[in-house]
């Protein structure tokens, strides 16, 4: 049977496949950084503090790659994006401060 | 080989497990000459009063998020001892397997502009086998819990807790439910134009359904741990 050269919808989106394997990794970056695992106080801190921009990161990349906002009119991107500011800047600094 | 293909028709390198993300490539339309791919149009996905609803619950979230954080500045050692009660594996899991989701919404509504409704629906009821999953494992977690003497009104972290995945939880039924219901158009081989912006909304709804959990288990699993 011949391969099909073009896209007919019958296969497998390339860049959201590669979304999804980054978001899989980075989730186990984070499960990592926060599983209880033996770290002096400091580390802690900077370990929480990472996996809450990861994770961040990780929404906005659910946003703009699964949601499609990468395509949309820039409002509506930067509304979701704001939403991500708000959540993580706050977050962040409300676990730092 | 007894096929008859020539050397030329067989791709050099095995881009057929690939559909092209270039929008330069031909994309095939309908008859009406609306694009299936809106990817250069800057259309919104799904329609307008779809995202205000999306942004509006969001929002709501954000809230209990940014509250949450709040709390925990007035008491971290019981946001430590919370966090520590969680089974963090447990989340974790549930976060690939929300993930796992997510990229087979995103694969249902590329195959559903290409009209392929038996792809569709596989990729769906993938969806909803992860949703029933996660579900599972969520009562498992709530049941340990309980069992170890912690509830809504144990203390501040636990309330957040209960509420905060409780809610969540509602929003993955919600979706299930939405998700049965594009399903079900993919079964009566609804053609894409008229389909665009339930297929979207629903694809949209369920990636916000996602993107919460990640962050649920960011703030309520991982950060307070100590």
């Amino acid at each position: 049977m011949t391969a099909p050269v073009e896209s007919n919808g019958g296969t497998i989106p390339r860049r959201a496949t590669i979304v999804w394997l980054g978001l899989v990794a980075a989730t186990v970056v984070t499960f990592w950084l926060g599983s209880r695992h033996p770290l002096p106080a400091t580390s802690i801190g900077l370990a929480a503090s990472i996996a809450i921009m990861i994770g961040i990161g990780k929404a906005a990349f659910i946003g703009l790659e699964f949601m499609e906002l990468r395509h949309a009119p820039p409002g509506l991107r930067y509304a979701f994006l704001a939403w991500c500011a708000a959540v993580g800047g706050g977050s962040l600094l409300l676990y730092v401060l | 080989m007894t096929d008859g293909r020539t050397p030329e028709s067989i791709p050099s390198h095995p881009d057929f497990l690939w559909t092209s993300d270039e929008p330069s490539k031909p994309v095939v339309e309908r008859a009406s000459g609306e694009p299936l791919r809106p990817a250069m149009a800057g259309v919104i996905p799904g329609e307008v009063g779809l995202w205000v609803f999306v942004l509006a619950d969001m929002s709501l979230f954000a809230l209990f998020f940014l509250v949450f954080m709040w709390e925990g500045r007035e008491a971290p050692e019981l946001y430590a001892a919370g966090t520590n009660a969680l089974v963090q594996s447990l989340g974790f899991v549930n976060t690939l397997i929300l993930l796992l989701s997510s990229w087979l919404v995103v694969l249902a509504v590329d195959a559903h502009r290409h009209e392929r409704h038996a792809l569709v629906v596989r990729e769906l009821a993938g969806a909803l086998v992860c949703a029933a999953v996660f579900g599972v494992v969520k009562a498992f977690e709530y049941s340990h819990e309980v069992r170890s003497g912690y509830g809504p009104s144990t203390d501040i972290f636990f309330t957040f807790y209960f509420v905060l995945t409780g809610i969540h939880l509602a929003h993955v039924v919600l979706g299930s439910g939405v998700l049965v219901g594009w399903i079900t158009k993919a079964r009566a081989r609804r053609p894409w134009a008229p389909s665009r912006r339930y297929v979207e909304g629903a694809a949209v709804y369920w990636h916000m359904v996602d993107l919460l959990w990640v962050v649920i288990f960011t703030l309520v699993y991982l950060v307070h741990v100590l």
